[in-house]
């Protein structure tokens, strides 16, 4: 008889240059690059996002929004959700936004360091992974990300049968 | 054809040193040490809270919360859930916050003993279960915890292919 359990890859760090200093708005975010699904493979990806945010004061409904864009490939181009480039840097949403909201931070306390934990991709497309995918953070929080201190990372879930 | 069946592991205790005997309270709580799963890989967990109140009146909200944080871990460090530690104590939450609900038990009757019955952790993370995670309990019910008789447990699941 045989068991199935998770099996993780290890952790790995997104490019964050266009997300340090991130000041606040609710319609100009930072999008992270795309991370191609078609050769790793995974069923999930655990994502774990740190946002560093400067000694403003929190105000009613200081929040960060953490979205999500898919990639789809049809086998010789990528078509991203919406605006979303697949490639770092930083993008401007509509408010209401298409795009899917996986997480949402409350800074609730003047300098905070806002840490989500791990937290899950696949659920935001209904429990499968699309091609590609990509975080999008939206920093409502009326203060500015610092300069350093941040970190989005990710590790790949698959389940091992052993 | 394979059969994919439940697999439970055996019945573990958290150490609740800080839950005995926690006061009524909408921000100070109790978390447990985190679970680490990077080695056990479940792919689930169930979970079990026994609070045995104390002969006090229901007031306040009349609940007890019981918040789930997730821990990731980058390879070096956990990373939990905002200001979680990892290690068993008193912690101090934010109304919102930004731990995951993962139930709610009232509190109708003086000196009664709440108890959840089995849930699991994956609910709170779209089905799956992240490198580590712990719980978060705040007892508002207007009564005191007792001294003794309280109970957070769990047991890991798998599942077997025969």
């Amino acid at each position: 008889m045989t068991e199935l359990k998770e099996s993780f890859g290890s952790s790995t760090a997104m490019t964050i240059t266009n997300l340090n200093s991130l000041g606040p708005s609710t319609t100009t975010g930072w999008q992270s690059a795309v991370v191609d699904n078609t050769s790793d493979k995974a069923i999930d990806v655990e994502v774990n996002v740190i946002l560093n945010v400067d000694n403003t004061p929190p105000v009613t409904y200081s929040r960060v929004y953490i979205y999500v864009y898919a990639g789809y490939y049809d086998g010789s181009v990528w078509k991203y959700t919406l605006n979303a480039a697949g490639t770092e840097g930083t993008i401007f949403l509509t408010k209401p936004s298409n795009f899917i909201l996986v997480k949402t931070l409350a800074y609730m306390t003047q300098n905070e360091t806002l840490k989500s934990g791990g937290f899950f991709i696949a659920k935001a497309f209904g429990g499968k992974m699309p091609d590609a995918w990509g975080i999008i953070i939206v920093n409502d929080t009326t203060g500015t990300f610092e300069a350093s201190g941040n970190a989005v990372t990710y590790k790949l879930y698959k389940e091992a049968v052993a | 054809m394979a059969t994919i069946n439940e697999a439970f592991g055996s019945h573990t205790a958290l150490t609740v040193t800080n839950l005995n005997s926690l006061a009524s309270s909408a921000t100070a709580g109790w978390q447990s040490a985190v679970v680490d799963n990077r080695t056990t890989k479940a792919l689930d967990y169930e979970v079990h809270v026994t609070l045995d109140m104390s002969a006090t009146a229901p007031a306040n909200d009349k609940a007890a919360y019981i918040y789930v944080y997730a821990a990731y871990h980058d390879g070096s460090n956990w990373q939990p859930t905002n200001n979680a530690t990892g290690t068993e104590g008193t912690i101090t939450i934010t109304n919102p916050n930004n731990f995951i609900l993962a139930k709610v038990l009232t509190y109708q009757t003086s000196d009664d003993t709440l108890k959840s019955g089995g849930f699991f952790i994956s609910q709170c993370f779209g089905g799956r279960i992240p490198d580590g995670f712990g719980i978060v309990i705040i007892n508002y019910t207007g009564s005191q915890v007792a001294a003794s008789g309280n109970v957070v447990a769990y047991k890991a699941y798998t599942e077997t292919v025969a």
